[in-house]
């Protein structure tokens, strides 16, 4: 929680304040004209950024768990392989690849950004989900059926809530990616904390650099220390 | 309460259960005993329709289960397993109340209820808030037996429900389901491979084999008049009469009058005999728990089978 706390006004003040360290970093970077980054305000890229995860990683948990829980049904107990194998695949696939083939499918813009992070983002829900599923042990689960928990009972009452600190942590894992990955979106024009980034390192601005890093990276220690917390409730 | 007509059930080609026929009587505890593999299991998970049969019809209350929901047909069915199985993450008082919930009893109703069956397994109230990481296995089980009686329900199903406890616990849990059974007139079939237990528990003892019958009677009957060599194997041959002893309460044996060192009223014959042997002594007087004496035995009494 103490964790959380400082991390969370961590973020904050680079979030609004990192715009007034002018003087810090013109004496840290003195060659550079434009030592901050004021094309955007932090604050909106900060919120682009978050949106971006935010709906990319809804729809990888979502897919994740959802998967996850039809494969480890009697009927869906064949897909599982598939489902795993392919979840694997979206994972050594970088996201840039992803992007790469999906800008000439769909054009610049959000959409082939989701779509990426999506699929980059639900191998450890899935996997998380099917790990926590099958853990849930065979006694209880039978136990379960024998007492009269219909199937949605069985998954809903027992299954779940047995298999949630396993599933949180796949979640935990695929958002922190997310936030990290999602600064390559950039590239194919959306607005994000990588902007900055990108603009330094084709600029050689290393100011820039620094500045989209710093935030990214605390945007992840936060939402981190935020899981830790959640996980312990 | 339960009957089976030429039931049958294979698994990966292998026949596990083959035309088998049973009647269970209400009121009865029917103890299904045999080898890993007899089917024994697989006979206890077909009335609830855990596994479904490929042959036959199985009738519960005079129904046929496939007729029956599978879900609502296991509600009035009590279920216990070898491990208990125990919801991990719901409070002991949680667990009893499983059916209760299910079947949507009110809260004052549930608690009543968990309070009621806690008290005749002999539970500790304060270990309703338990978790059942915090409980023994002989509390898991016992437990578990709450469980299954919650909502009173017209069978109890039990799978070598004391399989994995150590004897002394075994033999506390197995006189408390002997106690539940002559106080609730609850139809019970209980699963084991233990002969002893069968005998002690039972009223209707099936022997089984391969998936067949070898023997269905009462436990004196098999004792007496095992049906072939297979049974008589699984009966034991050398201690059979001390079996039959142990199936007999010491006052079928009463002779008036007092004689020699005393012992309590409601001990079995091979206790009494146990007694007679420890003693050096062919006679033992009976007194009752408040020290009335009821009569005495003598060894040529219990010799006369």
């Amino acid at each position: 929680m103490k964790r959380l706390v400082v991390f969370m006004v961590l973020l904050v003040a680079a979030t609004f304040g990192l715009a007034q360290t002018r003087p810090l970093f013109a004496a840290m970077f003195p060659a550079l004209d434009r030592p901050v980054y004021v094309q955007d305000s932090f604050a909106a890229l900060m919120l682009a950024h978050l949106a971006l995860v935010g709906v990319s990683s809804l729809i990888a948990i979502v897919v994740g768990i959802g998967i996850g829980i039809l494969v480890t049904r009697r009927a869906g107990l064949a897909f599982r392989g598939i489902a795993e194998t392919l979840a694997a695949m979206g994972q050594t696939f970088p996201p840039v690849a992803v992007l790469a083939i999906a800008v000439p499918v769909m054009g610049f813009g959000t959409m082939p950004a989701v779509i990426a992070l999506v699929i980059y983002g639900v191998l450890p829900v899935l996997q998380n989900t099917i790990a926590g599923l099958s853990g849930v042990s065979a006694p209880v689960r039978e136990a379960a059926r024998g007492m009269g928990f219909g199937p949605l009972r069985v998954l809903a009452l027992v299954e779940l809530p047995l298999a949630t600190p396993v599933i949180l942590a796949g979640v935990r894992v695929s958002v922190i990616i997310n936030i990290g990955t999602a600064a390559i979106a950039s590239t194919v024009g959306v607005k994000t904390l990588g902007l900055p980034i990108l603009l330094g390192l084709s600029a050689a601005n290393t100011a820039y650099v620094l500045q989209g890093a710093l935030l990214v990276g605390l945007l992840a220690l936060t939402v981190d220390a935020a899981f830790d917390v959640a996980a312990r409730a | 309460m339960i009957d089976f007509d030429g039931v049958a059930k294979a698994f990966d080609g292998r026949a596990v259960v083959q035309d088998f026929n049973l009647h269970v009587a209400d009121g009865a505890f029917c103890a299904l005993i045999g080898a890993s593999g007899s089917g024994k299991s697989t006979i206890l998970r077909m009335m609830n329709r855990l596994i479904e049969p490929d042959a036959g019809r199985i009738r519960f209350a005079g129904q046929d289960v496939a007729d029956l929901d599978p879900t609502l047909l296991r509600r009035r069915m009590g279920y216990v397993i070898q491990s208990a199985g125990l919801f991990p993450h719901w409070s002991v008082a949680r667990n009893i109340a499983a059916v209760p919930a299910l079947l949507g009893w009110d809260r004052a109703r549930t608690q009543a209820r968990v309070a009621e069956l806690m008290t005749l397994l002999r539970l500790d109230p304060a270990l309703g808030r338990a978790r059942p990481h915090e409980l023994s296995g002989g509390q898991a089980q016992r437990v578990g037996v709450a469980r299954a009686l919650a909502a009173d329900p017209d069978v109890l199903l039990m799978d070598e429900p004391f399989g994995a406890l150590d004897p002394i616990t075994r033999a506390a849990l197995q006189a408390e389901l002997a106690r539940i059974h002559r106080e609730t007139r609850k139809t019970i079939v209980f699963v084991t491979h233990d002969m002893d237990e069968a005998l002690q528990l039972a009223t209707q003892v099936v022997v089984l084999e391969d998936g067949r019958v070898l023997q269905d009677t009462s436990p004196a009957d098999l004792l007496a008049h095992p049906a072939n060599a297979g049974v008589g194997a699984f009966v034991g041959r050398l201690d059979r009469g001390l079996k039959l002893l142990s199936l007999l309460a010491i006052t079928e044996r009463l002779e008036p009058g007092a004689d020699g060192p005393e012992v309590p009223d409601d001990i079995d014959c091979r206790s009494a005999l146990s007694r007679m042997i420890e003693l050096s002594v062919d006679r033992l007087t009976v007194v009752d728990v408040t020290g009335q004496v009821r009569g005495h035995v003598a060894l040529a009494g219990l010799m006369r089978s």
